[in-house]
């Protein structure tokens, strides 16, 4: 692979964050694997919580931040974060939408763009591969992939499983889910929780209405809603 | 003379730890090894929710062992409400198990430790100028990941194991691929025995542990198993996974543990490798650790070949999972994460509703000998410099691969 460079000749630089998380999206980077060692090549990795000495650089062309805002700590390091980087990605749900947390007590764990602005929303949990190879792909022409808006409904249809919304009136949350998984948790016969995030413009409420009329007690399919996304009832 | 070491960020764990050393004197050194990472409240989240959201939602915990607390989860369940899961499915449940130790192992290994001991900072520097360790290490990860992901479906957050079985059996083709790429690597794991016997990890002064594992079901080594073994050879049973906390003794838990306690389990090539290690059990040597590490890859290697052939032996069968009938029960189960013993304790009501958490990861097992054994070595090198100090105190935090992911849950 030849290496990405800058107009002027230098390297892309990015820098890989984690803030509260499980580690799992730095982790799903660097099990891009084959491509990881190529990746090193194109850009400068200048920092990378996960895998490396801590490091902060003055000037990045790109932050991954993984991970919820959850503590003063986290509140710090995101806005040092932002002050060095062009562009900022929030990798995976948690910091996209909050992700798996509780409340506690304590300010309550928040999104990325709460605090700073966000260029790129990459939501999944953890986020998928691809999707990651799509955003990197993009950084080095200097840009940012287009958003897609496909439902995991939509990817569900094309592999051809059967409903569990409709045939067995099961929570499934894929109709108001946005895609990129290709349905991962229906093919194995489970069903979709929402690990990706509200698809944009999905209406939260009529999803719970839908729900209701499936039998599902309202509270339940709200609380479902809100496990990895919380706010996503007040989209709607 | 008195001085104070803080060390913010106790680089290349996982996730974020920090340690103050408090030096008064050789006598008065007082250790605080602090977790940094945001809290998530798992308790709080999981309790009023249906036991069947449990598994997905409790994988999330950790994004390197996120299959260890799935299938800790779902064999809690299982016990608890009296499901037995079939044979198929315990292989495949132990197949996917063995890929995700590799994995965790082979990125401790050659990820988080191996580039300080090659002068080099992080990873990818050395990857660079060492490009047959970088290789081997990505091979390893690589192969764990494949191993977990075609049988339980995702690394991380894999959907597969469900309480009673799997929702999904692999085709036999995806084993023979697997097989193909464990014969591949082998030889990768048995080079990694010989790489981390010859580094120089300089003398550490000996601290009193005891060792705790699960005891593995019948004659084999491994990581499921129905109560805890311990070094005074007592076996005690799951609902007591309290008790060597209450009575503040300081135990590991961990490779190196498990070897201390099961070593003449070991499959033949692992057991022939072991023999040939510069390894005298019983050890409590945190460095010992790597090589306890690089023995267990080649176990798993090649248990997962035998398990392969018998589940192509057998034939893989679709097979449907038990409906799940809540009742009123307690459910606990440990198993052997990667690093050491993960607990799983819940309560549910009648209608499947969780009313109690309880989730113990190694790191907290772990906590207070690895505190002793920071103040013994700081003891001993309180002539040195900061920098050195810290280096060190730093490595050998770092041979015990805490995991404060698991510790923030
Ligand atoms: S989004 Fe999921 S994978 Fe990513 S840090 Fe949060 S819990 Fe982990
Ligand atoms: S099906 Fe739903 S819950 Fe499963 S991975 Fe896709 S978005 Fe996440």
């Amino acid at each position: 692979m030849r290496e990405e460079r800058h107009r002027d000749g230098r390297k892309i630089t990015i820098g890989v964050f984690g803030l509260t998380s499980c580690g799992g999206d730095q982790m799903a980077l660097f099990n891009c694997e084959d491509e990881f060692f190529t990746l090193g090549r194109s850009f400068e990795i200048a920092a990378y919580d996960l895998v490396d000495v801590e490091r902060q650089p003055a000037e990045l062309d790109a932050a991954l931040v993984e991970g919820a805002v959850t503590h003063e700590e986290d509140r710090d390091r995101l806005t040092r974060i932002r002050k060095t980087a062009k562009v900022l990605v929030a990798m995976g749900t948690c910091a996209a939408y909050g992700g798996v947390m509780a409340r506690h007590p304590g300010p309550d764990p928040s999104p990325l763009k709460e605090f700073v602005q966000v260029d790129f929303t990459l939501p999944g949990c953890p986020v998928e591969r691809h999707e990651l190879r799509r955003v990197l792909g993009s950084l080095v022409h200097g840009d940012l992939p287009v958003v897609e808006d496909k439902s995991v409904c939509f990817e569900c249809k094309l592999q051809e499983n059967t409903c569990a919304l409709k045939e067995k009136k099961a929570l499934c949350l894929g109709p108001v889910t946005t895609g990129g998984c290709s349905a991962l948790c229906v093919n194995y016969r489970l069903t979709c929780r929402g690990c990706r995030g509200p698809l944009v413009d999905a209406n939260g409420e009529s999803m719970v209405n839908l729900l209701q009329s499936k039998g599902w007690p309202r509270e339940e399919a709200r609380r479902s809603l809100e496990t990895f996304a919380r706010g996503w009832l007040k989209l709607s | 003379m008195s001085r104070t070491l803080r060390i913010e960020r106790i680089d290349r764990t996982r996730g974020h730890g920090a340690l103050t050393v408090d030096i008064n004197s050789g006598r008065d050194i007082r250790v605080s090894l602090q977790n940094r990472q945001g809290v998530r409240g798992f308790a709080n989240l999981l309790v009023g929710r249906h036991l069947e959201e449990v598994p997905s939602l409790v994988a999330r915990v950790c994004g390197n062992c996120s299959y260890a607390h799935r299938l800790a989860a779902v064999v809690a369940i299982e016990r608890g409400l009296g499901l037995r899961p079939s044979r198929q499915t315990r292989l495949l449940r132990e197949l996917a198990y063995h890929g995700q130790l590799i994995a965790s192992h082979s990125f401790h290994l050659y990820v988080l430790a191996l580039p300080h001991y090659l002068g080099g900072e992080g990873f990818l520097s050395m990857a660079e100028r060492f490009p047959e360790h970088g290789e081997r290490g990505i091979n390893l990860h690589c192969l764990g990941n494949q191993m977990e992901e075609g049988i339980a479906g995702r690394v991380p957050h894999p959907p597969n194991p469900v309480p009673g079985g799997f929702t999904r059996a692999p085709d036999p083709e995806e084993l023979l691929k697997l097989r193909w790429s464990l014969q591949r690597h082998l030889r990768d794991a048995e080079k990694t025995l010989l790489t981390f016997s010859r580094l120089d990890y300089g003398p550490v002064p000996g601290v009193d542990a005891e060792f705790w594992a699960v005891k593995p079901k019948g004659r084999s080594y491994g990581y499921l198993g129905f109560d805890f073994s311990e070094s005074s050879g007592r076996t005690i049973p799951f609902d007591q996974y309290e008790q060597i906390q209450k009575d503040g003794r300081q135990v590991q838990v961990g490779p190196l543990a498990r070897l201390n306690l099961f070593s003449s389990r070991l499959t033949p090539r692992a057991k022939e490798l072991f023999k040939r290690a510069d390894l005298k059990l019983p050890s409590a040597n945190p460095f010992h650790n790597y090589l306890a590490e690089s023995i267990e890859l080649v176990f798993s290697m090649e248990r997962s070949l035998w398990l392969i052939d018998t589940l192509l032996k057998r034939g893989i069968h679709s097979e449907k999972t038990p409906a799940v009938r809540p009742k009123a029960r307690r459910a606990l189960a440990a198993i052997e994460a990667p690093q050491g013993t993960l607990v799983h304790d819940y309560e549910f009501d009648e209608a499947g509703l969780v009313s109690k958490v309880r989730i113990i990861p190694p790191v907290v097992y772990n906590q207070p000998l690895v505190a002793a054994q920071v103040r013994e070595a700081a003891r001993v090198a309180t002539a040195g410099s900061d920098e050195g100090l810290t280096s060190f105190l730093k490595q050998i935090i770092r041979a015990y691969d805490p995991c404060f992911y698991c510790g923030s849950v």
